[in-house]
């Protein structure tokens, strides 16, 4: 009966010792901070301008091709509203004839910056543009067949406008202070006409290219100076 | 593949960035390299398929008949703008007979003798307009022209238009490439 009487005891002594170490650690338990999300600056903090060096070699290093691309982007975030404006003529010898034409184009659309937390801002990006072209273009061809003398016919248009969608992709690259390179991969897509003689089809559109391709893809290698105004923020990095 | 030089450039200068090439970011980057390649061999024109031809496709029927084809004798087919004469060696139930290329008309003129008597001959016209649009098939190819919207302006002979445009299966040969362009019923 005694023994009982211990035992009891004991683990009445027990229960409240462990209920006293609960209440202290609940004391001493720090307050819960309710962590909020910091707010994205979707302010700009740059311009970024550049050319098209391929255009720029292509005219230099031949007859064919003459052109020159102008490329511009402000950002907003991790978001690029980009504008690109150009101009080719080309100089193209057919099998059977002669094709030229010359025009003027712009594109313009948004790219997402997929390296956000990255401390340069170089961007691996995906966006998409929207093209407009006016330009004009003139075909001298050769047509034969057996019953009659070779004829040689001479068509052209003049101000055909056309229009298409293109997905982009491609890297910027932050080489030295405000100097940035990169490459932009073009999808081209949904090319469409205006204006033309019926009795002509668009070949070549200055800024799409050939128009009977209803999916083209385009190449840019870019050099960009950076003008900014203000640091970006970018998220605090982890120790 | 004019590109494979810009873009190894990019990648010489993104890996003077040691934090570019880290093991993660060269992983992501890798897909991107190969659909980028991928793309270089979609720069081609494509093929030389040409379906553009000044042809006319004419086939012959019976006229109690318009299912069933008939053949005919002819001496010889004159074709304007042109001075030669088409001369056929035996019966024929389809020809094909070039139309002029210089103009967006073409008069023809059908000689024919009786299978059954050679000394009836009989002259048929046929003339016929079209228009013509120009296209760029591919840079070798060259352009072309495509005869569409084929008319019948005069005729003496019983006839019927199948197809108004003359175009060919680039892949096939003999007048059965060629779409048919008009039945004549004799």
């Amino acid at each position: 009966m005694p023994s009982i009487f211990r035992y009891t005891i004991s683990i009445c002594v027990a229960f409240f010792l462990c209920a006293l170490v609960q209440a202290q650690e609940k004391k001493n338990a720090a307050p819960v901070k309710k962590i909020t999300a910091p707010k994205i600056d979707y302010s700009p903090t740059g311009i970024r301008v550049g050319t098209d060096v391929i255009s720029l070699v292509k005219t230099s290093s031949g007859k064919t091709f003459r052109g020159w691309e102008l490329n511009g982007d402000i950002d907003f975030s991790k978001y690029y509203v980009a504008v690109d404006i150009g101009s080719w003529a080309k100089d193209i010898t057919l099998g059977n004839g002669n094709y030229h034409n010359a025009g003027n184009y712009f594109r313009a659309g948004v790219d997402v910056n997929f390296l956000g937390k990255d401390p340069d801002r170089n961007m691996f990006f995906i966006g998409f543009r929207v093209g407009r072209s006016l330009f004009n273009e003139s075909l001298t061809y050769q047509a034969t067949s057996p019953l009659f003398t070779p004829a040689l016919n001479s068509v052209n248009n003049s101000r055909v406008s056309g229009g298409w969608g293109e997905f982009t992709t491609g890297l910027r690259v932050k080489v030295w202070k405000g100097l940035w390179m990169g490459y932009t991969a073009r999808m081209k897509f949904a090319p469409s006409t205006h204006g033309n003689d019926p009795n002509f089809l668009p070949y070549d559109m200055p800024g799409y290219g050939i128009v009977s391709n209803k999916i083209w893809w385009g190449f840019n290698y870019q050099v960009f100076w950076r003008f900014g105004w203000k640091q970006p923020k970018l998220p605090a990095v982890k120790k | 593949m004019k590109f494979t030089l810009p873009l190894f450039i990019t990648i010489i200068l993104a890996s003077l960035k040691p934090w570019f090439v880290s093991s993660r970011t060269i992983i992501k980057f890798v897909p991107l390299v190969f659909i980028v390649l991928l793309l270089a061999s979609c720069f081609s024109e494509g093929d030389c398929l040409i379906s553009a031809t000044n042809k006319l496709h004419i086939q012959f029927k019976k006229k109690s008949n318009h299912a069933l084809d008939t053949t005919i004798a002819f001496t010889g087919i004159s074709v304007s703008g042109s001075d030669s004469i088409v001369v056929f060696k035996s019966l024929v139930k389809e020809i094909l007979i070039p139309a002029d290329i210089h103009n967006t008309f073409t008069k023809l003129i059908f000689h024919r003798i009786n299978t059954a008597d050679s000394s009836v001959t009989a002259t048929d016209t046929l003339q016929v307009s079209y228009t013509k649009q120009t296209k760029v098939i591919t840079r070798d190819c060259g352009a072309y022209t495509f005869y569409q919207n084929l008319k019948i302006i005069q005729t003496n002979l019983q006839s019927k238009i199948i197809s108004t445009s003359l175009l060919k299966d680039p892949t096939g040969s003999g007048p059965s490439a060629y779409a048919v362009n008009f039945q004549i019923y004799y």
